[in-house]
């Protein structure tokens, strides 16, 4: 019982939460048709003509039926017998409620009282309180959370005790079922379809989402050179986007007409890598002697440092950045046709094919004498340095691969945006490749894909709600951290790292 | 590898090694970041003498008010980075949701203060007025510490470093976002008290803002009180011997996990004072203010010693004073001061790893 009393003062306080920062208000614009509309790539204004203008609880409440039944499956978990499990159900699952419901009616007392209480929340207002009321007296109103919430919570159990009924536990010491078969022809297929869709996709799906897909392909790009340095060599490198910058920037001044180079995009993509990954060297020789938290924080320096003097220098096109950084031209060999990169369709194929070739010599770097150096190096530095890895070299040659790949994904930005500000190389650049490797699953290859997918991609499907996405983001990465450290796809290795003391574990408790 | 090239069989013997020749003995960043500073020493010195030459140079009643802005940015720093240096000295991590716990300190005395405004509270009793702002501050600040703790932090003690340390990241920002979507995006305006209005005139013409002495002041006192209850009080043993080694503490009968509610709770409240009085010395307070002066705060620990609690308060004032004198000093645009704080960073990495006053970091701490 006591379990089930916590369970529901936690999803009590998850549930003030979601009221507090909005979410009952926002999500109405989170309609189906809304949704369709925007995978069509529809603009903004035409999915805000679709959205209610005035505030209809009916979305919150299939959020709160949805949550409630969330609460009762997880508090009927634990228990054994039926009458517990419903008894445990319908308790967290009204607690819940009834801290909701003593919220409602506290505010909206406030509200009488002539308190403002929208200067302080701003997302509840006083409709808001009305609408979350059911529109009843504040007493009735609460009850019929509690009623509401209560009967979703018993049907949470129900759905458990169905589950049971349908799945016998399995005891606790056989083989896990349904065992990984999948052969590596399947997989090869798999993943050929996958490339040949995502190279006739981009010719029907529009300009919209051709967008998307170039930014999930140029984070792909970012996440694969952060891996290295991460994911690889385990030097926690916040600055990441410095590189990024700085090969924007190269690109920029070296193609722009406002400058006097004007040399060509292919001319001068090497030129940016290359400083990139010098500036990317040049960072990692005063860090040599840092380890983990303060390499985070150095690092992070740099990369503000990077964007502050990108901003109040002259050179650089201060504030303003520069504009007409000059888009590639592509002769297909042997056919003679001239591709204008001036859509971004041609660049999309530009960043895929320099993704398949990045994620190929990642795999490769990882399983070279390099690699493997990391990858002592991350396990431990000193027993690494003791078995003859040149440490100082190892982590140079880490900075610098990084900052070359990242420099790669700033020259093809730049020439894709065709201007660039200092305010595009935020920090934030930084924590979203990091997020997206973290939740991959760090020195994993595909996972940086997915990674990538899930968190540059899916926001766009749910735009109406893109208000919410760093805190999603963020949210994610801690409860990533307390459930899964591994990520969602992680490397052999690493998951044997993370789980070597699970299977220690049992095998004590076994013995 | 390089390394190789020594363990094979081309030395007499693998025990005797050659000295190195003296230009891989000779450690080339420092000489390098050696050269960097004299240049910017001289640059000093061109731009003073320059700027006197051409009769500009800075009145004194300048370089006082700078300093006094230096001395109410160092304090703020100095309380923030003992948050740092408290926390890093028991569990070994950066706490980087420390810059948004000073932010939601700062919320709440706006919060407090906006209400006894409205009230008219604030006219008849200004210092109490003051005293619940600060306790407001104060007390959500070590509400979020310890709540902060327990949820993100306290799972992972056992976990590999860098495990916490990404979900501290995720917690500063999730921190800063919910803040943002609660209390809403625009810049909130702290409105001061007749009390902190107007200025000091010391002799010489030299005038202080009141807000600055009264942050210089509070900051003293709460460093002082820090100083006071690590030192002298039983609990602040404890959280010595728990620094010190936490297994032989706990076999003392010390807490650990008690303690460590203990150093999250003094951190934050520290913290949510100095948000207060950020709030007060900037008048303005966003979602995003606790950010940067968290990573300069954490600079400023580093500056002084990273676990060591006078260190973080002498780091905080160099760093403070540095970012207040140093653009006009060096001649520089003063959108530079957030350079300044990291290039100091950089340089104490390179020269004095261990800080200013910290003792050697051995490879379990660093």
């Amino acid at each position: 019982m006591r379990a089930a009393i916590h369970i529901g003062l936690n999803s009590g306080f998850v549930l003030l939460f979601f009221i507090l920062i909005g979410v009952y208000t926002t999500f109405e614009a989170l309609t189906l048709g809304g949704v369709w509309l925007n995978i069509q790539g529809a603009t903004a204004s035409e999915i805000a003509a679709q959205v209610p203008t005035t505030f209809n609880p009916q979305f919150s409440r299939i959020v709160t039926a949805a949550a409630a039944l969330i609460i009762g499956l997880l508090a009927a978990r634990r228990a054994a017998r039926p009458i517990e499990m419903f008894l445990r159900a319908v308790t967290a699952s009204a607690l819940a409620a009834a801290m909701v419901g003593l919220f409602l009616i506290i505010i909206n007392a406030l509200y009488g009282a002539g308190f403002n209480v929208a200067f302080v929340f701003e997302k509840v207002k006083a409709p808001t309180v009305q609408a979350l009321l059911f529109n009843q007296p504040p007493f009735i109103g609460a009850a019929i959370w509690v009623v509401i919430m209560a009967g979703f919570g018993f049907l949470g159990a129900l759905l458990e005790l169905g589950w049971r009924a349908l799945h016998k536990p399995r005891p606790l010491n056989a083989p896990p079922s349904g065992a990984r078969n999948t052969t590596r022809r399947v997989q090869i297929g798999a993943l050929l379809g996958v490339g040949i869709f995502l190279l006739v996709a981009p010719l029907f799906i529009g300009v919209y989402w051709n967008q998307v897909l170039g930014s999930i392909g140029l984070y792909v790009l970012l996440g694969l050179g952060l891996n290295i340095v991460v994911g690889f060599a385990g030097l926690l490198d916040l600055g990441y986007v410095g590189f990024f910058a700085i090969g924007a920037y190269t690109i920029a001044v070296l193609t722009s007409p406002n400058y006097p180079f004007g040399w060509t995009f292919w001319l001068a993509l090497p030129a940016a890598m290359i400083m990139a990954a010098f500036a990317g060297t040049l960072l990692g020789i005063p860090v040599l002697r840092l380890r983990g938290d303060y390499l985070a924080i150095v690092t992070l320096g740099f990369g503000e440092i990077i964007r502050i003097i990108f901003k109040f220098i002259p050179v650089t096109g201060g504030p303003q950045g520069i504009l007409n950084v000059a888009a590639p031209t592509f002769t297909i060999p042997f056919i003679g046709h001239t591709v204008e990169f001036n859509s971004s369709t041609p660049f999309w194929y530009l960043i895929f094919f320099t993704c398949i070739i990045i994620a190929f010599i990642a795999l490769r770097l990882n399983d070279s004498r390099t690699g493997r150096a990391w990858m002592a190096m991350r396990e431990d530095e000193d027993a690494s340095e003791a078995m003859g890895v040149d440490t100082t070299r190892a982590k140079l040659l880490a900075f610098g691969t990084g900052a070359f790949f990242a420099g790669l994904g700033g020259a093809i930005y730049a020439s894709r945006q065709q201007h660039i500000f200092p305010d595009d190389f935020t920090l934030l650049v930084s924590i979203n490749a990091l997020a997206l490797i973290i939740i991959g699953g760090l020195g994993s290859i595909p996972g940086v894909i997915i990674g990538s997918v899930v968190l540059i991609g899916l926001p766009e499907i749910l735009r109406p709600i893109a208000d919410y996405r760093l805190l999603a983001y963020a949210a994610l990465l801690i409860v990533m951290m307390l459930v899964r450290p591994e990520g969602l796809i992680p490397s052999a290795r690493r998951k044997l790292e993370f789980h070597k003391d699970d299977t220690e574990l049992e095998i004590i408790e076994s013995s | 590898m390089s390394a190789t090239s020594e363990h094979s069989g081309d030395q007499p013997s693998a025990f005797v090694r050659k000295q190195r020749p003296w230009y891989s003995r000779v450690n080339w960043i420092a000489v390098v970041a050696a050269i960097f500073v004299l240049l910017l020493l001289l640059q000093m010195i061109r731009v003073q003498v320059d700027l006197a030459q051409a009769g500009k140079a800075y009145p004194p009643t300048y370089w006082a008010l700078q300093f006094s802005n230096g001395l109410v940015l160092g304090g703020v720093y100095a309380l923030i980075a003992l948050g740092y240096t408290l926390v890093y000295g028991i569990l070994f991590m950066i706490n980087f949701a420390h810059g948004e716990i000073v932010m939601f300190g700062a919320y709440a005395g706006f919060f407090v203060l906006a209400a006894c405004d409205a009230l008219g509270f604030t006219k008849s009793n200004q210092v109490a007025t003051l005293l619940l702002v600060f306790g407001a501050g104060m007390l959500v600040s070590m509400l979020m510490g310890v709540g902060l703790e327990r949820i993100a932090y306290r799972p992972l003690r056992n976990a590999p470093r860098l495990v916490p340390l990404i979900t501290a990241i995720g917690a500063s920002v999730f921190l800063q976002e919910t803040s943002r979507l609660i209390f809403g995006a625009p810049i909130r305006v702290y409105v001061k008290p007749p009390l902190l209005q107007g200025a000091f005139t010391l002799p010489g013409n030299i005038s202080i803002p009141t807000t600055g002495v009264f942050v210089i002041l509070s900051s003293l006192v709460l460093m002082v009180l820090l100083y006071w209850l690590v030192q002298r009080t039983t609990t602040g043993r404890a959280m010595r011997a728990v620094a010190t080694n936490k297994e032989a503490a706990a076999l003392m009968g010390v807490s650990v996990d008690r303690i460590i509610v203990i150093t999250f709770a003094i951190g934050s409240i520290l913290a949510g004072a100095a948000g207060v009085m950020l709030g007060f010395h900037n008048s303005q307070i966003n979602s995003t203010m606790g950010f940067f002066p968290g990573i300069k705060a954490f600079t400023a620990a580093v500056l002084g010693g990273i676990g060591n609690i006078p260190g973080a308060m002498l780091g905080g004032l160099i760093l403070g004073l540095a970012e207040a004198l140093g653009p006009s000093l060096l001649g520089i645009p003063s959108q530079y001061k957030d350079v300044i704080a990291f290039t100091l960073l950089v340089l104490v990495l390179i020269f004095r790893p261990q800080g200013i006053l910290g003792e050697h970091l051995g490879a379990e701490k660093a």
